[in-house]
């Protein structure tokens, strides 16, 4: 056991330091990449009141200013759950509700689509707190509202 | 009941809150997220072997204290090199957590992998990567090093920083835990389990 678990440390301090050597000569910008991949979702969703999938889900509440969350709209659990399938998806994520339809057409959740589209027109609270701040950063960007 | 099957029950009975750990994970995400495509299968195995290796860390402190229902079960001697397999097992296990995480993030860009190994602008992981550096440190010279005993002792108990560390790595963290209350509360309960373990065990020797 001793031995393997020495082995285990060098092995951690190799891949570790290729890990770091990888970053480090990785000249793509990564970090504009992976700004771009995120924010450009949150941004198709921020700045779109009258395109792309987002006003079609809107249709059966009043919508004043739903996209940049000034003015809170609440929705009942009802509400929510008529929007439940992945083209037109609203969920709950600790009392506040989203549109994601727009990010599932981005494609671009690490575990695909099918992690969220089961979630459509429901409470994800407990399943999405397995994300990060980036998670809530991004999630926050398709906020339309609060839980009656 | 021979030495062979007492020693089994005991290590069954040892490895008893680590099956309970993994009964409560389970119902934590479905499959069909958990191991969708490769990217989470490896955020699966990495948040899974953190878990699990906190939970061998906090069994192996517990048993570094003189149990009597157990010593009844297992000699002192079986219950000595457990406390040294599962305490092994533990780093091995909390070396991959990181790696594996951050093998996760090369689809990303090795940029991310990278940033990720080193946390400066994130408290909670370099909490957790400070803890398992002293912890894999203190191994190695509880391993080597036995020239100096009181060194030695002192370097031994310095894995209890590592464990103040990774305790606070998982309180904060957002993972299956911040996902599940109960497996939260039950990883800090096997995880005070130990730390009182230790505390009862230093206030005896007084």
């Amino acid at each position: 056991m001793k031995k393997f678990t020495t082995i285990c440390i060098v092995l951690f301090c190799l891949i570790y330091g290729v890990i770091l050597a990888g970053g480090a000569i990785s000249h793509v910008p990564a970090s504009l990449e992976y700004e771009a991949a995120t924010s450009a979702a949150v941004t198709v969703k921020s700045g779109s009141t009258a395109t792309t999938g987002t006003s079609t889900t809107q249709s059966n509440t009043s919508s004043t200013s739903q996209n940049t969350g000034t003015t809170a709209t609440t929705y009942s659990v009802t509400d929510v759950a008529t929007h439940s399938s992945s083209t037109n998806c609203w969920m709950i994520v600790s009392t506040k509700v989203y549109d994601v339809s727009a990010y599932i057409s981005t494609g671009s959740h690490r575990a695909g689509n099918s992690a969220i589209t089961p979630y459509c027109g429901k409470d994800a609270t407990s399943v999405f707190g397995v994300h990060n701040s980036s998670g809530y950063s991004v999630l926050s960007g398709y906020y339309i509202g609060t839980l009656k | 009941m021979n030495q062979t099957l007492k020693r089994f029950f005991g290590t069954i009975i040892v490895l008893l809150p680590v099956l309970v750990l993994l009964a409560i994970w389970v119902t934590v995400l479905p499959y069909s997220i958990r191991f969708a495509n490769v990217s989470m299968t490896l955020l699966t195995i990495g948040r899974l072997t953190g878990l699990v290796g906190l939970a061998l860390y906090a069994i192996s402190l517990v048993l570094h204290v003189r149990i009597r229902p157990l010593s009844r079960i297992m000699d002192l001697a079986y219950i000595s090199s457990l406390h040294h397999d599962l305490g092994s097992w533990a780093l091995v296990l909390l070396l991959i957590h990181p790696l594996v995480l951050a093998i996760s993030y090369i689809q990303m860009g090795w940029y991310f992998a990278a940033r990720f190994l080193i946390p400066i602008d994130n408290l909670v992981n370099l909490a957790g990567l400070l803890a398992l550096v002293v912890m894999a440190l203190a191994m190695l010279v509880t391993y080597y090093y036995k020239a100096n005993h009181t060194l030695w002792l002192w370097v031994h108990r310095s894995m209890l920083v590592a464990y103040f560390g990774a305790f606070l790595h998982l309180l904060f963290v957002t993972s299956d835990t911040s996902a599940s209350p109960l497996l939260k509360y039950y990883l800090l309960f096997l995880m005070a389990a130990g730390a009182v373990a230790f505390a009862y065990q230093r206030i005896s020797r007084l």
